[in-house]
């Protein structure tokens, strides 16, 4: 679904016909993301909800800490 | 109230990952189309961040210091969308802008600066906003953070501008089709690409490297702040023969992952965006990402095209997995340092260990693909690292499979892996290079276990008060758990027995014995056992421990000369349970003042009872 008289996101739009999981798709994960792919970015700030707090808590909580991954050597990372 | 019955989310829908998709990932497998999607997951994570700070700086406007509010930052990727959608996602899609997304929000969480003043960072989202804008070909001016004269326009180049203090402010202006940089001391103006170095103009290079019909292009990013692991830095900028030495390893790595690894060559181009090139490491191959940067993985310069591609192939998988986790937790939080691994010198939490053992997974499916494929040197070279690297990643999996904190999610990535790696164990691998290979992992566990097993003290006191009674075997006594690791090694490691068999696996012979004092921490008595001298070895290694009966590497050593001449108790105990002998050792020197004994002749006796 698009927001009138916004364009699509193009980059993505092949990719979202080939491969976004409707609700009645086989079971999987699911994550705390809302899926943003079609709004855009003038609308972003505006909303608002228990859905989008919660993904904006999970983004924050996730920089808690940074996942970082380092081969070929001793120094302690994580 | 979940998103479908949010009335500000009607139509919309929570980011997934069908189970099928994830089997597909934990087999090594999914191609472009898998990493789309993850890197949609990863476009709505970075629009989130990208909110969360410019909120958090609207609740306190002094943040933006001398710049203006990313209001106005806001407003230029606002009108970037609305012109060229497309060039707005590659740049939420350019790595960096994850990292300095995620990078700020955790200084604005917890009121710190970082490197630079609180508002340089912030600002960064204005050069973010002109880069787009300048790539869109829009009109506006916008003023940014200038970090010790450099002005950083992500994904394009980097300007030099003389400032008066270490941090200060420019403006950029696009206008007329010109572009420039400029602050109160000078004006630079932005070239159209191509252009070559000049004194105030650096632009972001690009490596594209073909091979049939497949593609590679990637950022050689020697240049963005948000390029690192922990905290923005300045530019090294490599010269252009650096650049030609990176792109040509490029293209004979590329040649080799479309060769050996064509399902990985689909998925690649799909989710590696960007490398940072580091200098060489004599003897290493140094390697890092974060998931924080999807895309990009920092790699110091490889010795050759086959090392370059056993290192993308390990980074990719950890680009892979870092979108998996955007989409589920694979494990419960659990920060206890705790599991062996061996691809590093110290114990590891479970998340560190998931990433290792996708990341090495990958490895091995290349040298394995490699070694089948081709002949001579090279192959033997491949077979031997597939023969390693199988063993020690089936070695952590095997302990991960067991572990009760893997979600549903990460028993499935776990249960995938175990699918296509567990075949691979009983794959024929010369059997030279397999007891190479079994030698090495002998080594690095035994090292492991001597720096951070600690063996009970009365277990060690009643052993040591039996060698001291003279008493001919010991009770039985069973040897210390490894499962509960201390985080504080007993000792330091040396890697220049396993630096030597690789310079033997690679290097003709001459150059063998001309290099190998070269490599870090060698002793002699490394290079004697490393070329099949062993008795020389195990004489060295005694010496080594006359001198300093505490060194690591030196009982480690004594065990794994002894093992290559015969498999005995001595051995056994110093591969098995060095801690327990070593802690033994120390014990008698230090509570009689008569002499310690030998270090083999009491790992002799202590192998005869413990088992």
């Amino acid at each position: 679904m698009g927001l009138a008289g916004l364009p699509p996101v193009d980059l993505y739009a092949k990719e979202t016909a080939m491969s976004t999981y409707p609700r009645d798709a086989e079971p999987g994960v699911e994550s705390q993301l809302v899926d943003l792919s079609e709004v855009p970015l003038a609308m972003l700030r505006e909303l608002d909800g228990a859905a989008m707090r919660r993904s904006l808590m999970h983004v924050m909580e996730q920089t808690r800490y940074a996942q970082v991954r380092r081969a070929g050597s001793s120094e302690r990372i994580d | 109230m979940t998103v479908e019955n949010d009335p500000m989310f009607q139509g919309f829908d929570v980011h997934r990952l069908a189970w099928a998709d994830m089997d597909r990932l934990a087999r090594g497998g999914g191609g472009a189309d898998l990493m789309r999607h993850l890197r949609r997951t990863e476009r709505s994570r970075r629009l989130l961040l990208l909110r969360v700070v410019v909120d958090e700086v609207a609740k306190s406007p002094d943040l933006s210091g001398p710049l203006p509010s990313p209001e106005s930052a806001w407003e230029l990727l606002v009108r970037v969308q609305e012109n060229s959608p497309a060039v707005l996602d590659r740049m939420l899609a350019h790595p960096y802008t994850g990292f300095w997304g995620g990078y700020t929000q955790r200084l604005l969480r917890n009121g710190i600066t970082g490197v630079c003043p609180i508002w340089v960072h912030i600002g960064h989202l204005n050069a973010i906003a002109a880069a787009a804008a300048i790539a869109a070909g829009l009109e506006f001016q916008i003023e940014v953070p200038l970090w010790d004269g450099c002005v950083m326009l992500p994904t394009l180049g980097l300007a030099h501008l003389t400032a008066d203090s270490r941090w200060s402010v420019a403006r950029v202006r696009a206008d007329r089709g010109q572009v420039t940089v400029s602050n109160e001391n000078g004006v630079v103006i932005v070239p159209r690409r191509p252009s070559p170095d000049g004194p105030d103009w650096w632009e972001v290079r690009r490596l594209t490297v073909t091979t049939g019909w497949r593609e590679l292009s990637v950022q050689l990013d020697d240049l963005d702040p948000y390029r690192g692991l922990f905290e923005p830095m300045p530019p090294q900028r490599l010269d252009t023969s650096e650049v030609d030495t990176w792109h040509s390893l490029l293209d004979g790595a590329w040649k080799l992952i479309v060769r050996h690894l064509p399902d990985f060559a689909d998925a690649m181009p799909a989710g590696l965006d960007s490398l940072v090139p580091q200098p060489a490491t004599p003897f290493r191959l140094p390697s890092a990402s974060t998931g924080e940067a999807f895309g990009s993985a920092i790699i110091g310069l490889p010795a050759d095209a086959e090392s370059l591609a056993a290192t993308l192939v390990h980074e990719f998988q950890h680009i892979r997995l870092g979108g998996m986790l955007q989409l589920a937790p694979l494990h419960r939080e659990d920060h206890r340092e705790r599991f062996y691994t061996g691809w590093r010198d110290d114990p590891r939490p479970i998340g560190g260990v998931l990433q290792g053992v996708y990341a090495f997974f990958g490895v091995c499916a290349f040298w394995r693909a490699l070694a089948q494929a081709g002949a001579g040197a090279a192959a033997r070279r491949a077979a031997f690292e597939f023969a390693y690297w199988r063993g020690e990643t089936w070695h952590t999996l095997c302990a991960l499979r067991a572990d009760s904190s893997l979600t549903p999610a990460g028993r499935r990535l776990v249960d995938g892996i175990t699918e296509v790696l567990g075949p691979w164990q009983d794959e024929p691998v010369p059997a030279d290079l397999a007891r190479d290979a079994a030698a090495l992992a002998a080594d690095h566990y035994a090292g492991w276990r001597i720096r951070f097993v600690r063996p009970d003290p009365s277990t060690v006191n009643t052993i040591a008060g039996a060698w001291r009674a003279g008493h001919s075997r010991l009770g039985a006594i069973a040897p210390p758990d490894d499962r509960s690791p201390t985080p504080v090694p007993d000792g330091a490691w040396s890697h220049a027995r396993a630096d030597l068999i690789r310079l033997r696996m690679t290097e003709p012979w001459d150059v063998v014995e001309e290099t190998w004092p070269a490599v870090p921490d060698v002793a002699v008595s490394d290079y004697a056992y490393a070329v099949g001298r062993f008795a020389e070895a195990e004489r060295g290694y005694r010496r080594e421990l006359a001198a300093d009966p505490d060194r690591p590497a030196a009982w480690i050593g004594l065990g794994l000369a002894l093992s290559a001449q015969g498999n005995g108790p001595a051995a056994h105990a110093l591969l098995h349970y060095p801690e327990l002998v070593r802690a033994v050792h120390r014990r008698t020197r230090t509570a009689t003042p008569a002499p310690a004994p030998a270090p083999d002749e009491l790992a002799d006796w202590i192998g005869r009872s413990v088992r």
